[in-house]
């Protein structure tokens, strides 16, 4: 799977589990202070991620996740270590 | 009379009446089921268990996972307590003599935070399921 294929799953995502806009979603984008999500958020979102990706992203990458730019990269990243 | 402190090494430190969990079925790292008997009590309202007891009883049971990790000598049980609960979802509040059995099983770890997904049936019943976020203290 490339990036063209991860956005807009990702994307996605954070439409229907987390009620995000759909144009407030950019690659630049905060998870927390442009997305509205919190620090509970981001356990979710990572087990959305990797049962939509069936891949593992590991919790000190996890940690790292700020952006949705840092969501696309972590989940290609997975996607090929899978 | 001064009621003794809870067992710390008991997974679960609730007491009756707010115990929901009666007996433990099976524990491990990965997830852990009980059962209980509903009876008259707080959890209770015209003979149905409340939601809310629902979630009691499964976050009771998730207790025992955790519990199961200072068993196997991974690292102590720790002190935890429920944030989060999504996509809960209740067909039927069991009456009063039913016996109800929770199955919790592990999703996710990550942190502090244990993510887990849970269901509650009567018999082979499914009457609730949901998922159900933890912050877990544990002890070094």
């Amino acid at each position: 799977m490339d990036s063209a294929n991860i956005v807009p799953l990702v994307n996605q995502i954070m439409i229907d589990e987390f009620e995000v806009e759909p144009d407030a979603i950019h690659i630049e984008a905060l998870l927390g202070d442009d997305l509205g999500l919190d620090s509970l958020d981001g356990v979710d979102l990572v087990v959305a991620l990797e049962k939509t990706f069936k891949c593992r992203i590991p919790e000190e990458e996890a940690r790292g996740i700020r952006t949705m730019r840092d969501i696309y990269e972590r989940v290609s990243h997975g996607l090929q270590k899978a | 009379m001064i009621p003794s402190p809870p067992d710390p090494r008991s997974p679960i430190q609730h007491r009756a009446p707010i115990l929901c969990v009666d007996r433990i079925l099976a524990g491990d790292a990965e997830g852990a089921s009980a059962e209980h008997l509903v009876q008259p009590g707080p959890h209770v309202d015209g003979g149905s268990m409340w939601e809310s007891g629902l979630i009691e009883g499964l976050a009771q049971t998730a207790a025992v996972i955790q519990g199961s990790l200072g068993d196997s000598g991974e690292s102590a049980a720790g002190v935890g307590m429920l944030v989060g609960v999504r996509k809960f979802h209740v067909e039927r509040r069991p009456r009063v003599g039913e016996l109800v059995t929770w199955r919790v099983d592990v999703l996710r770890r990550l942190g502090p935070f244990l993510l887990t997904q849970g269901e509650a049936r009567v018999a082979d019943e499914l009457i609730a399921r949901g998922e159900f976020k933890f912050y877990w203290e544990v002890e070094a």
